[in-house]
């Protein structure tokens, strides 16, 4: 009974990830269906407090998160080694 | 008419001439900040998941970045972290028990400074609307040491709507095995644990953690943009920290008169461990004032560790020179499997339930009883819980900088003959900008954390 609950387990991990990685396919066709902004038509895009990279004092909470929680990853920051985790 | 057509035809063709030439150099950036994070709890992994976690770290960085030319561009950055913890000061737990001295002893490793610095270099092409790069890093610590290498492409289409970017990083730690005082000299695995003054005293180990980042950014409306990234990592090597304590469910109590009876063994994982991440990230401005940042991700690793983060932060314009930013962030992990608190992971028992004593025995610490599971862990960073995050930060950005100073005349490194050189001689302090954040997990560990950036052009 355990077993076959263990295998179970993995394979809702494993059909996660398997679904994550299509809907980034997916998202990866469909993205070039959207809309085409112009460079003149970006004012808002390019607004500072659009940036989707993060910004320079976002290294201390990421580096804290990770070390605090067992998850690190797809933040741009550290997704483990290079210690400082005491 | 043909006459007035050619007359600004050639009114027009030298500033095509030199927009094909002259390429403004950005500015040279130097970011100077500041973390002090402060942290109190009870579930100390250094005392088998129970005790004092308090722990304070300041931490200053400098991020250096210098565009040498137009397609060329260098970014150092270097940092301190100085803490003091108090669970660090319990690797010896019971000092005065344990008979030689060390440099290492709890004292010394309560208080400890990291160093960190890494160097990167960026190269664009403007015709196929791609960059590469590459970095090299180093740190170091009382018990490790770590080298990292890194690549990175980026490709962006013709609209310069979608953007995609490829990394790859490697991590070599190497680890000093500082194992908990009162099993130093003491057989652990057939292998005498070593100790000393001298960092040669000590038996090291190493870990490999590789990196694969893919993301994906979308312009989707004039108003909505778009983020995909995953990461995959691997690591390989050793996985715990030797100093880790794991108490067993043997019925001896630990104090000051029986600890030296009770099961104890340094935290035990595999050497090897796969993870998996992957996030999205929506940017939605709503107004001239608010604007929406949405992110969420999805964990999971091979410990059958796995969490949800969702982070929501509105940045505030109250005017041309402030911005304010409120966040929540929201984070739920289910705990590895290889996680149980104080006194919980079982030990090999008879038919009865009694405990299965080894007799004879090589050290009562180690060796009295056996433990049931092959990899052990008290260390409450992977248990299950909920961890709260409430951040406010404010931003003070004037359009033409805080403050102005003149410098001696430095010439530009250039290399392109068509750009005169016309040296710098201003610095200006851009902006300053204070975040504070605090945590709140739900085993009771609590957190702070200020932040402090100031940015400087030149």
């Amino acid at each position: 009974m355990k077993k076959s609950f263990k295998n179970k387990n993995y394979m809702i991990h494993k059909t996660r990830i398997i679904a994550m990685a299509g809907l980034f396919v997916i998202v990866l066709i469909l993205f070039n269906s959207c809309v085409n902004v112009k460079p003149y038509q970006k004012m808002y895009i390019n607004d500072y407090e659009m940036k989707l990279a993060g910004k320079k004092s976002d290294v201390f909470d990421n580096g804290i998160e990770s070390y605090r929680e067992g998850a690190a990853g797809a933040t741009g920051g550290k997704t483990g080694g290079g210690c400082g985790c005491n | 008419m043909q006459l007035i057509k050619w007359s600004l035809l050639i009114l027009f063709v030298p500033f095509l001439s030199l927009a094909q030439s002259y390429r403004p150099l950005e500015d040279k950036e130097i970011n100077f900040l500041s973390n002090y994070y402060t942290q109190e709890g009870n579930h100390s992994p250094v005392t088998g998941g129970i005790g004092d976690e308090k722990l304070d770290c300041i931490a200053p960085l400098t991020i250096i970045n210098i565009p040498l030319d137009s397609l060329n561009t260098i970014s150092v950055t270097g940092g301190l972290d100085y803490y003091s913890s108090a669970s660090c000061n319990k690797i010896d737990l019971f000092v005065g028990l344990t008979s030689a001295s060390s440099r290492y002893m709890s004292s010394a490793s309560s208080n400890d400074t990291r160093g960190h610095g890494d160097i990167a270099y960026t190269r664009k092409f403007t015709k196929s609307k791609s960059s590469l790069g590459g970095m090299l890093g180093y740190s170091q610590e009382f018990d490790v040491i770590s080298f990292a290498a890194g690549m990175n492409y980026n490709k962006s289409s013709k609209s310069e709507n979608t953007d995609l970017t490829l990394k790859a990083t490697m991590y070599y730690d190497i680890w000093k095995l500082i194992y908990p005082g009162e099993i130093r000299g003491l057989q652990l695995d057939n292998v005498t644990v070593r100790f000393g003054n001298e960092d040669e005293d000590y038996d090291s180990d190493s870990r490999i953690t590789s990196t694969f980042t893919a993301s994906i950014a979308q312009v989707l409306t004039r108003r909505l943009q778009f983020l995909v990234t995953s990461d995959f990592v691997v690591q390989n090597g050793i996985l715990n920290t030797p100093f880790h304590r794991v108490y067993f469910n043997d019925g001896i109590p630990l104090t000051d008169s029986t600890w030296y009876m009770k099961l104890m063994r340094p935290e035990k994982l595999p050497r090897h461990r796969i993870k998996v991440a992957v996030g999205v990230r929506a940017n939605y401005f709503l107004s001239d004032i608010f604007t929406l940042r949405l992110y969420y991700r999805y964990y999971w690793d091979d410990f059958d560790l796995s969490s949800n983060t969702y982070n929501i932060e509105l940045p505030i314009k109250i005017s041309q020179r402030f911005t304010l930013y409120p966040s929540y962030r929201y984070y739920v992990q289910k705990q590895a499997k290889y996680f149980k608190p104080f006194g919980e992971h079982e030990i090999v028992r008879d038919a009865n339930g009694d405990p299965v004593y080894n007799i004879p025995f090589t050290s009562p610490i180690l060796d009295f009883t056996t433990p049931v599971d092959q990899y052990y862990t008290s260390d409450y960073d992977l248990s299950s819980f909920v961890n709260h995050k409430f951040g406010f930060g404010i931003r003070y950005n004037p359009v033409f900088g805080v403050a102005k100073w003149k410098m001696p005349k430095i010439k530009s490194v250039i290399k392109e003959q068509s750009i005169k050189a016309n040296p710098k001689t201003t610095v200006t302090f851009k902006y300053i900008e204070l975040k504070y954040a605090l945590y709140n997990r739900s085993d009771g560990l609590k957190a702070h954390s200020v932040s402090l950036d100031c940015g400087f052009v030149f």
